[in-house]
C-alpha cells in the first residue's frame, strides 16, 4: 500500500547560517530578514525542502 | 551536501570540476532515494549572491526553474517577467511561471540563463540544460555523485 499521506505535507524552507541550518518554515521572505539581522557575518544560504516520501518525476 | 572538488577530464587535461555527492530523501516507495542535488549561487536584480544548496541537476528539464519566494528574493516583480506555461510528466497539470534573465555562478563561473521563476512553491529549484547544464560536461557517475566540468 502506497502511503498517500504526504499529500497533506508540503514543502519548506531552510535558511543555512555557515552551512548550520538557522531557520526553518515557509515565510522564505521573512525568515530571510530575520536570518540576515541575526547573522550579518554569516554565509546565508537556502534549502527547499519537499516532505518526506514524494516522488519526483 | 555538495562537495566541491578539482577533477580531471577523460583526455588528462587538467579542467576545472565541481563534484557533488548525492543527497538522500525518503522516497514513500521503495525507502531512500539518492538524488543529484547540487548548490548554485543566483544573482537577480540586486547586487546580493544568494545560494540555493540544493538545486536539483535536472537533465529533463528544458528549462530552470526557481520557486516563488526564492523568485522574490531575487526579483522585486517576478510577475514582470514573460509569462509562459511549463509542464512536466504529469498530464494535464501546468505550471504557471514568468521568465527572467538570472545570473548564476556554479564552479568558479559565471553565466546568466533564463530562468522560470514559479507562481508556486511546491516546486523544487532545479538546474535544467538550457545554458544552464548544457554548459557543462555533465557526469551523473553511478547514482552517487554528479560532477560538473566547465567545458
Amino acid at each position: 500500500m502506497v502511503d498517500t499521506t504526504f499529500r497533506e505535507k508540503m514543502y519548506e524552507y531552510i535558511v543555512l547560517a555557515d552551512g548550520k541550518p538557522v531557520l526553518e518554515g515557509r515565510n522564505l521572505k521573512e525568515m530571510w530578514k530575520q536570518a540576515k539581522e541575526k547573522y550579518p557575518n554569516k554565509k546565508l544560504s537556502i534549502r527547499w525542502e519537499p516532505p518526506a516520501g514524494i516522488l519526483i518525476a | 551536501m555538495g562537495t566541491p572538488g578539482r577533477d580531471f577530464n577523460c583526455v588528462g587535461v587538467r579542467m576545472p570540476g565541481e563534484i557533488f555527492e548525492y543527497m538522500e530523501k525518503e522516497s514513500g516507495i521503495f525507502g531512500k532515494v539518492l538524488r543529484p542535488l547540487i548548490a548554485v549561487e543566483i544573482k537577480g536584480e540586486t547586487s546580493e549572491w544568494i545560494k540555493i544548496e540544493n538545486a536539483l541537476a535536472d537533465t529533463g528539464a528544458d528549462i530552470s526553474i526557481l520557486p516563488r519566494d526564492i523568485g522574490d528574493l531575487l526579483i522585486k516583480d517576478v510577475t514582470e517577467g514573460e509569462p509562459y506555461e511549463v509542464k512536466g510528466i504529469v498530464p494535464y497539470a501546468k505550471l504557471i511561471v514568468y521568465i527572467h534573465q538570472l545570473k548564476f555562478k556554479l564552479n568558479g563561473k559565471e553565466f546568466e540563463l533564463p530562468v522560470a521563476i514559479s507562481d508556486s512553491n511546491d516546486v523544487p529549484p532545479i538546474f535544467g540544460r538550457v545554458k544552464g547544464l548544457d554548459l557543462f560536461d555533465a557526469n551523473f557517475l553511478n547514482g552517487q555523485k554528479v560532477k560538473l566540468v566547465w567545458e
